[in-house]
């Protein structure tokens, strides 16, 4: 029911952690997938106006309120159904490449804003995945419960990530990108080293 | 296998939804075993029959014998003659009669029609244009 952000350059490892430590525990999930490489192992969707913003926004609020809510259960719902066998609804929600449908310095989405704050209520885990925390909408950022960050070089992702904790720019700057190294933010923004093989948090759902 | 959603699954569920909550008209009514080729067919001969009126029709109205002292009657313009036929025209004339149509008769074969004519326009009007000739 938390939400979290993964940022990494590609090839970092963020997909496979995020398939490894969410995807392939929880089988009620939905990808949204815009380079449709996830394959048919999961269940996914793939946007059909990727480069441009305005309808993409507009296919991602359907997306949401035809497939996603219709799918999630909310607190009142499951207490109603609680002594009956309750249908499979969807638990985790993941967003590949999030700086497309939510990027930086744009408004977000409404539908999206709306889910983010329903998340906890409608027990909907939400992982975001991008390359740069410059792409991604703020409010996502400033709003996750934890974050998943791999290697960056760029000035102005360091400078970013600086803001989550000071001087944390000066370790993500010497992860190693071929171990495959990340840090993970907790909610108080303390930071843990760690690679895809070393982390062993257990996290829902 | 896992599933895989796109934007064509969605607009798919939601027409799907859209014609089952119709009411479906009683079997036997009116409208009962009328095609796609029938309604064609139907409109095909109507033009036919149009054309063949608007030829019938004089050009020019030739004056009678003159009226002494009576002014002289002009020939009136000659009529229009009637446009050729557009199979487009008519396409579209079929769809706005369905559109009247549907919400009187609530006969959810007609929206299925129509459904069905807009997803396959183009042969519905090689049809039509079939039916003109």
């Amino acid at each position: 029911m938390s939400r979290f952000i993964a940022i990494g350059l590609q090839g970092g490892g963020k997909t496979y952690l995020i398939k490894k430590l969410f995807l392939d525990k929880e089988p009620n999930h939905l990808v949204i997938d815009p380079n449709d490489e996830y394959g048919d192992t999961y269940t996914r969707y793939v946007p059909r106006y990727t480069d441009d913003y305005e309808k993409l926004n507009a296919e991602m609020k359907l997306c949401i309120k035809k497939l996603v809510l219709p799918n999630t259960w909310s607190l009142e719902q499951m207490q109603v159904h609680k002594d009956k066998e309750k249908p499979d609804r969807l638990k985790l929600l993941v967003i590949d490449e999030a700086d497309l449908i939510a990027p930086a310095r744009t408004n977000i989405n409404a539908a999206l804003r709306n889910l983010v704050v329903k998340s906890r209520h409608l027990r909907l885990t939400i992982v975001f995945i991008s390359r740069r925390p410059t792409d991604l909408n703020a409010y996502l950022m400033d709003t996750a419960d934890f974050l998943f960050v791999f290697k960056q070089v760029g000035y102005n992702s360091l400078r970013v990530l600086r803001a989550l904790k000071v001087d944390s720019d000066k370790v993500i700057k010497d992860l190693d990108y071929n171990k495959h190294e990340f840090l993970f933010f907790d909610r108080e923004r303390a930071y843990t080293r760690y690679t895809l093989d070393t982390f062993d948090i257990p996290l829902e759902p | 296998m896992a599933n895989k959603f796109d934007l064509d699954t969605i607009i798919a569920e939601e027409v799907k939804k859209a014609v089952g909550s119709q009411t479906p008209a009683p079997a036997g009514g009116i409208l009962d075993g009328i095609t796609l080729q029938d309604i064609t067919n139907f409109l095909g001969e109507l033009s036919k029959l149009k054309t063949q009126m608007g030829a019938l029709s004089p050009q020019t109205i030739t004056p009678a014998q003159p009226i002494l002292n009576s002014a002289p009657i002009q020939p009136t313009a000659p009529q229009p003659t009637a446009p050729a036929l557009n199979p487009e025209g008519v396409y579209k004339g079929i769809i706005q009669g369905i559109d009247m149509i549907v919400p009187i008769m609530g006969d959810v074969k007609l929206s299925e029609l129509k459904t069905y004519m807009q997803e396959n326009k183009d042969s519905v009007i090689t049809l039509i244009g079939d039916g003109l000739k």
